[in-house]
């Protein structure tokens, strides 16, 4: 049996022990691609099962006429100054074990409310699978491209790993487009913590020969297969054909030296790199302070991994998704819940609990990404501007849940999405909420004003997104008054 | 004749195919490549010296899936970028694994055929050449054709790397025999 | 203390929006009236991508034939109206070259390509010269099955055989395959993840949760997947396989676990009402969950079990005067109808089975009160009186056969079937079954001995 990886060993990996001398400043290790970078950033959250709008940036507040909605009282919802939101206080859900209420809506609101747009949207199917397909592909409006093939297609070509998806299930489905180029489709990662070590392929390696001899048999490995009878057997097979184009590929990234830049788990502590400081490890320091819990949360291993591939300009689309795994945090002698089984779709069992505990969870992580992207240079050069400036961030979900007031909550096409980004006018709901029903509405496209007699679908929201990101498709829909002029 | 109706089929315009190649994914590979390198399982390529490649780091990106820790129901489709990386890596952790082994042992099970702490300018080439048969036949089941043999032997260049141990030869080997794409591919 | 747990309805799919008169999955029939041998056109059914990216929107031979359709003076849009012009749309549509690479779309669709993207063409296997490679049989047989060859003196041993003596041995080393540990206890159960669907947080390991315990499903699989036993028991097995590996044809009994909230862990349905992997304890507690009505367990055995994907619009039979809606969930909006009008009546037969309903009676078992729909339950098209007549249908139909047949090929070749030569060889195959006494291990047999496995051209 091989040995499992011990996410406390990760842990103790991962921790700085000794103080570090300073060195200079200096420009990043990884060789970046200057030439030519992408001008747009879509980062898309994949809130797996079914995260309902109206259970937190747009709920329904309680009154006589709404008693067998959803909603909430007054003293259960928050908001700021001047934000056209409100949102939902941390509500205490027990299972089995309390579920942590570290973190509020409230501090999201405040802190990036500015930049955040609320689509209200009805879906079309409230199958998972279909439903994540759709969220990402607007339902086919774009020749079946996801969102992120878009835009890899239009900023990534030069980019070494321009598509990166880390989520699962139907998140995780490559679009339909056949003629999207090869270089725009996503590449999967099933974990972000050990996933750099498949970007080279000699680094990090103990024992290893050295370069020149290496090389040597990299070259003698090419002339003796180039040689052998199986190549001159099977050189048109499509298989051969495809694997010999990755190699070819290969050397472009290991010239990025990408596990120095990607690699989250401290590889010092594992023996494997020397305990100094450069500009590439002081900043991974400063992802793994913004994620403490990376070594142990998938959630926060990938939200870290998607700020070095953006910040490094080496991806031009990250995806992050949820898993279905319950998860504990530590909080003094107490365990806690953190993540709930099933995700948002735990909501069939308890439908409050369920919301608030994953709405809060998964605001974190992406509060705790803006802000370092609000922070860092893109590429770490100044004269590029913030790395938020030019990134659009984007809640996925399949669906809303229903809205009558009965315990768990079963599938419901109507709902609205999150989307933060200073690309967008922000501080709007695009769209409305009747609060007889507690079903959202759409909007007039040309002048952004509620029309309750308007149903937005996928179509429009994917257009939107690509519209706020430069990036044109046929049969596009247009929100002039959604996205800010560029 | 084959050929003239091969030739006919190409001006048609039909893709004659090459016989398709299946892919060996993780779990095959695992134990293929414990095979080769008469390894047990759990003796094979880790990274970071802990984390298991073939059932943990890489398992996806060489074609496997985990469906109760990670809930994956089907694994990727077609090898990607990640995958040649990793195929690279795991055969050349392991070929180190298998070599460490031998080095210490007083039989040496696989690099058995020179002394692995003696300079490559004191091995002789046939010593080489049956190191060179041995791996064909672990890795790819079949003897190395001549011109095959030729073009391996070229890494045993004794003007560039005569000064190195013979463990850096025996590794340079292993690799280059064992991750040609012949045994990713069957 | 148990969660007090109050759970609504799932719905699977609705088609909202503006869909034209292609919003008819029926057409997906009347496409294969006009091409009933393309690989394209299973159990007498296309996929809507045939003509979709994503229906509604239409990919480019789609688009060719909307083009077409448009150019009859009384064409409107209406589902009468696209029945009464598709077949002769499709006619005309097939000369033309809708994705320009070089094949007419007759050709694409005949052989099986796809009509809309230029990388794929028709393959061409020119069968003359292709041969059966008994070392390539060898090598893969060893490889998939045993998880490695026995090594190069092995095969020198067998390269020297006769190939009268080759093929003997090719059949007998893949019986000691089939018995290895490899194959049973790695490559085997992977074949069922996708049936089964494990979550471990759920699941036996679970903490603070066992809604199930999916090792059931996996040995119950294994087993009858492997010897001789006959792979229609995973539609109409009466008994599990226990930790032991012993079959056990009486109920389990859930066994709570210390520390734990265990809702369920055992096997306690009745013996006569047990139909396989379809109503094993976690296949209900996780696609019922509390469903009054359980279209999801229906499409997910519908889907695992004969191949037919409800989701993709395949499989559609609808029956008239269905949906009834008898859960009030709106299906009977036309848009909804056209997949509810099979799946509600295919999902009335697991009603009395009872999900995670509460505590009066474990879940997994049958509740002969709530079984007031169950005689209103279709399969094809076609009534059957409950889940029993619907599991004896559904493992006696074409559907079974091929999805059985192609769990293995696709695991034997690494893709579904493609080209002329695949297509045919799984024809063949699937169509063997019933001759091979729905022997898995059997049919590995089979497969093994066909050009798609080992030709060489």
């Amino acid at each position: 049996m091989s040995p499992k990886l011990s996410r406390r060993r990760l842990l103790e990996a991962a921790l700085w022990s000794t103080a570090l001398p300073t060195v200079a400043a200096a420009a990043p290790r990884s060789p970046l691609v200057y030439r030519s970078r992408p001008e747009k950033l879509l980062i898309v959250f994949a809130a797996n099962g079914g995260a309902s709008l109206i259970d937190s940036f747009l709920p329904v507040l309680a009154q006589t006429h709404n008693a067998q909605l959803r909603t909430y009282t007054q003293q259960q919802l928050d908001t700021v100054p001047g934000s056209a939101f409100r949102c939902v206080k941390s509500i205490p859900y027990r299972l089995g074990v309390p579920v942590e209420t570290r973190y509020q809506m409230r501090d999201f609101l405040a802190r990036h409310g500015r930049d955040m747009v609320l689509f209200a949207q009805t879906g079309t199917s409230v199958n998972h699978l279909i439903g994540q397909q759709r969220s990402l592909n607007g339902n086919g409006i774009n020749r079946g491209r996801t969102l992120m093939e878009a835009v890899s297609e239009a900023y990534g070509q030069d980019l070494l790993l321009p598509n990166i998806n880390m989520a699962l299930g139907g998140y995780a489905l490559a679009g339909s487009d056949p003629s999207l180029p090869r270089y725009a489709k996503p590449e999967a990662v099933a974990d972000a913590l050990l996933f750099p070590l498949a970007l080279h392929r000699d680094q990090s390696i103990e024992g290893r020969i050295d370069g020149e001899l290496l090389a040597a048999a990299r070259d003698v490995r090419g002339r003796l297969e180039q040689n052998s009878r199986f190549y001159q057997d099977h050189k048109t097979a499509t298989l051969l054909e495809e694997v010999l184009r990755f190699r070819s590929d290969i050397p472009r990234l290991e010239a990025a030296q990408l596990i120095e830049s990607l690699m989250l788990l401290d590889r010092a502590r594992l023996g494997q790199a020397p305990a100094e400081r450069t500009e590439g490890n002081v900043l991974l320091q400063r992802v793994r302070d913004q994620f403490p819990a990376f070594a142990t949360d998938p959630l926060e291993a990938q939200t870290a991994m998607a700020f070095l591939l953006l910040r490094y300009g080496l991806s031009t689309s990250v995806t992050i998704g949820l898993d279905e795994l319950v998860r504990f945090t530590e909080s003094g002698q107490e365990r806690q819940l953190l993540h709930l089984p099933l995700a948002f779709d735990w909501s069939h069992n308890a439908h409050v609990g369920a919301q608030n505990s994953m709405w809060r969870r998964v605001l974190y992580a992406i509060d705790r990404l803006i802000q370092l992207l609000k922070t860092e240079d893109y590429l770490g050069v100044p004269e590029f501007g913030r790395i938020w400036d030019r990134s659009l961030v984007y809640v996925a979900t399949e669906f809303g849940r229903d809205k009558s007031k009965i315990g768990g909550s079963g599938h419901d096409l109507n709902n609205g999405h999150v989307l933060i980004s200073p690309l967008l006018k922000g501080n709007q709901v695009l769209g409305g909420l009747d609060d007889k029903t507690g079903l959202t509405y759409g909007f007039d496209p040309n002048t952004g004003r509620p029309d309750p007699f308007r149903t937005m679908q996928e179509g429009d929201q994917y257009s939107l997104i690509l519209q706020a990101l430069g990036v044109r498709f046929p049969g596009q829909r247009n929100f002039p008054t959604a996205v800010r002029d560029t | 004749m084959r050929w003239m109706l091969c030739l006919a089929l190409c001006l048609a315009g039909f893709r004659i195919e090459a016989t398709e190649l299946i892919w060996k994914r993780a779990p095959i590979l695992e134990q293929d490549l414990a095979r080769a390198l008469d390894l047990h399982v759990e003796d094979l390529c880790q990274e970071l010296g802990r984390f298991s490649c073939l059932s943990q780091v890489h398992n996806y990106a060489l074609g496997g899936h985990d469906p109760f820790e990670r809930g994956q129901y089907r694994p990727m489709e077609q090898p990607s970028q990640l995958t040649t990386i990793a195929f690279e890596r795991v055969i050349h952790l392991s070929c180190i694994k298998r070599l460490d082994k031998d080095i210490a042992s007083s039989q040496p099970q696989v690099f058995r055929h020179f002394a692995l702490n003696e300079p490559l300018m004191m091995i002789p080439d046939t010593d080489v050449s049956a190191q060179i048969t041995d791996l064909y036949q672990r890795f790819l089941l079949r003897d190395p054709s001549a011109n095959e043999r030729v073009i391996a032997l070229t890494l045993a260049d004794r003007q560039r790397f005569g000064t190195r141990p013979g463990r850096e030869l025996a590794q340079a080997l292993c690799l280059a025999i064992g991750s040609q794409l012949e045994f990713l591919l069957f | 203390m148990k969660p007090r747990v109050l759970w609504s309805l799932w719905v699977v799919s609705c088609l909202m929006g503006a869909w034209q008169a292609a919003a008819i999955p029926l057409n997906t029939r009347l496409f294969c009236t006009s091409y009933s041998s393309s690989p394209l056109c299973r159990n007498g059914t296309t996929v809507c991508q045939t003509c979709h990216t994503a229906p509604p929107e239409a990919n480019l031979y789609g688009r060719e034939l909307a083009g077409l359709l448009l150019a009859y003076p009384d064409y409107d849009r209406t589902p009468a109206s696209f029945q009464k012009y598709l077949s002769q749309a499709l006619d005309d549509a097939g000369p033309l070259d809708s994705d320009g690479d070089g094949f007419s779309n007759q050709e694409e669709i005949l052989a099986g390509s796809n009509a809309s993207d230029a990388s794929s063409q028709p393959v061409q296997d020119p069968e003359p010269d292709t041969d059966y490679d008994p070392e390539l049989a060898w090598r893969r047989i060893h490889l998939l099955f045993c998880g490695t060859t026995p090594g190069y003196q092995a095969f020198k041993a067998f390269q020297s055989m006769s190939q009268i003596k080759q093929k003997g041995e090719l059949h007998r080393q893949l019986d000691r395959c089939l018995r290895s540990d490899f194959w049973r206890y790695q490559a085997l159960p992977r074949l069922a993840d996708e049936k089964i669907r494990p979550n471990k947080a759920i699941g036996v390991e679970g903490d603070p949760f066992i809604i199930g315990d999916y090792n059931y499903d996996y040995r119950l699989f294994v087993y009858i997947m492997s010897g001789d036993r006959d792979m229609r028991d995973l539609l109409l097995a009466r008994y599990h396989i226990n930790a032991a590996g012993d079959k056990v044809e009486s109920p389990i009994p859930d066994a709570p676990i210390p520390g734990r909230i265990t809702v369920a862990n055992g096997q306690p349905l009745q013996v006569d009402r047990r139909y396989g992997m379809i109503t094993t304890q976690w296949f209900i507690a996780t696609n019922t969950m509390f469903a009054t009505l359980p279209r999801n367990t229906a499409s997910q055995a519908y889907r695992a079990y004969l191949g037919l994907d409800i989701a993709r619009s395949e499989g559609l039979y609808p029956v008239s005067d269905e949906p009834r809606d008898v859960d009030s969930k709106g299906v009977k909006v036309e848009a909804c109808a056209v997949c509810h009008s099979t799946l509600d009546p295919l999902a009335y037969a697991f009603t009395p089975y009872v999900g995670l309903a509460g505590a009066r009676q474990p879940v997994g078992t049958y509740a002969p009160q709530r079984n007031e729909w169950e005689s209103w339950t279709h399969l094809f098209g076609e009534p059957v009186a409950d889940l029993g007549e619907w599991a004896r249908k559904a493992a006696a139909s074409d559907a079974f056969k091929k999805q059985m047949t192609r769990t293995l090929f696709r695991y034997a070749l690494g893709r579904e079937p493609r080209g002329p030569q695949e297509q045919k060889d799984f024809d063949a195959l699937w169509q063997k079954l019933p001759a091979l006494s729905y022997q898995a291990e059997d049919l590995v047999h089979e497969i093994v001995d066909t050009l798609s496995f080992a030709g060489r051209n």
